[in-house]
């Protein structure tokens, strides 16, 4: 990819001297007219919790409701039933079930394929879309 | 720094002062022209094409990040509506048209029938720039004009760095090509 080094200057000069193209006098004012035309206020959604406290409210429940399965905790009983029932109803099952191999080969590999499949049909999708 | 400016301005009009607008109209506008017009071949489209773009990121102003420069999406949007716009009129760009043994024929005419000089050089380099195809054309505005890196230019065309590299080389090949036969006739004449 040899070339001339005056090439590049020699072009950019030009183009320079040439400038850019411009449109007419009133264009400025024909875009903001047509803007404001539109009646669309552009403005930025802002979520009054940020996403990662969100995540981390979420992580901490889940944290706290495993812990409390996890040990057996028990609820104080309270003077409502119903809700000592729900609060206490829920114990920690004992699984028991035994999944072959194959099984879980077959399911992890069409776990895979479905997440490299996300990721290309997403990529193809940004493609299509810019 | 223009970038800082430019991102000011965003914030503002996001805060909702649509005025702040007018001066991402104003500095970019010609650009936006040139590329749209380089694309359509037709000034009356290629304004309103403009227009439209504007207005366009106007209203997607709220979904740019700001992963690339304000520029950069900008232009972007004015390639893919300008190649709509070509597309939805169902033709083909005007450069396209254009008969090349006839640009060949009078590049020739030029050469032979006027004094010879630098200046010729320019006249004729200039005239082969505008003979570029559209796409060509585009990569020569924002390449030498705007000075973008290789890197937006593939982002603004959807296409990779490597193909805009290619193009490049060819563009300067197809130039440098010219400048070569025209530096030969200025050597036959010297003689």
């Amino acid at each position: 990819m040899e070339h001339k080094p005056n090439i590049d200057d020699l072009i950019k000069s030009i183009v320079h001297k040439e400038g850019l193209d411009a449109p007419s006098n009133g264009f400025t004012g024909n875009v903001m007219g047509a803007v404001m035309a539109t009646n669309h206020k552009v403005t930025l959604y802002k979520p009054l919790i940020p996403k990662y406290i969100l995540a981390g409210i979420v992580a901490l429940l889940f944290l706290v409701i495993l812990v409390a399965f996890m040990s057996g905790y028990q609820v104080p009983a309270t003077k409502i039933p119903w809700l000592d029932k729900i609060a206490n109803g829920f114990k920690m099952p004992h699984f028991s079930m035994a999944i072959p191999g194959e099984i879980s080969y077959i399911l992890t590999s069409a776990l895979i394929l479905v997440l490299i499949q996300v990721f290309v049909i997403g990529a193809l999708y940004k493609r299509m879309h810019r | 720094m223009e970038n800082n400016t430019d991102t000011i301005y965003i914030n503002r009009i996001l805060d909702g002062d649509t005025g702040a607008f007018k001066f991402l109209v104003e500095k970019y506008q010609k650009m936006v022209y040139t590329l749209a017009l380089k694309l359509t071949g037709n000034k009356e489209e290629a304004e309103d094409a403009a227009q439209e773009i504007f207005v366009k990121c106007y209203r997607a102003l709220s979904s740019y990040n700001n992963r690339a420069s304000f520029a950069t999406w900008l232009y972007r949007i004015t390639y893919n509506h300008a190649i709509d716009t070509v597309k939805k009129n169902n033709r083909k760009s005007h450069i396209e048209k254009r008969d090349s043994g006839a640009e060949q024929a009078e590049i020739e005419n030029h050469s032979f029938d006027e004094k010879i000089d630098l200046k010729d050089v320019r006249v004729l380099l200039k005239d082969a720039i505008h003979r570029l195809s559209p796409d060509d054309q585009v990569i020569v505005a924002l390449y030498y004009y705007d000075e973008l890196p290789l890197k937006d230019i593939a982002e603004i065309m959807g296409i990779k760095e490597n193909n805009v590299k290619i193009k490049l080389y060819r563009i300067r090949s197809k130039l440098q090509e010219l400048l070569q036969s025209k530096n030969e006739i200025i050597s036959i004449l010297n003689l």
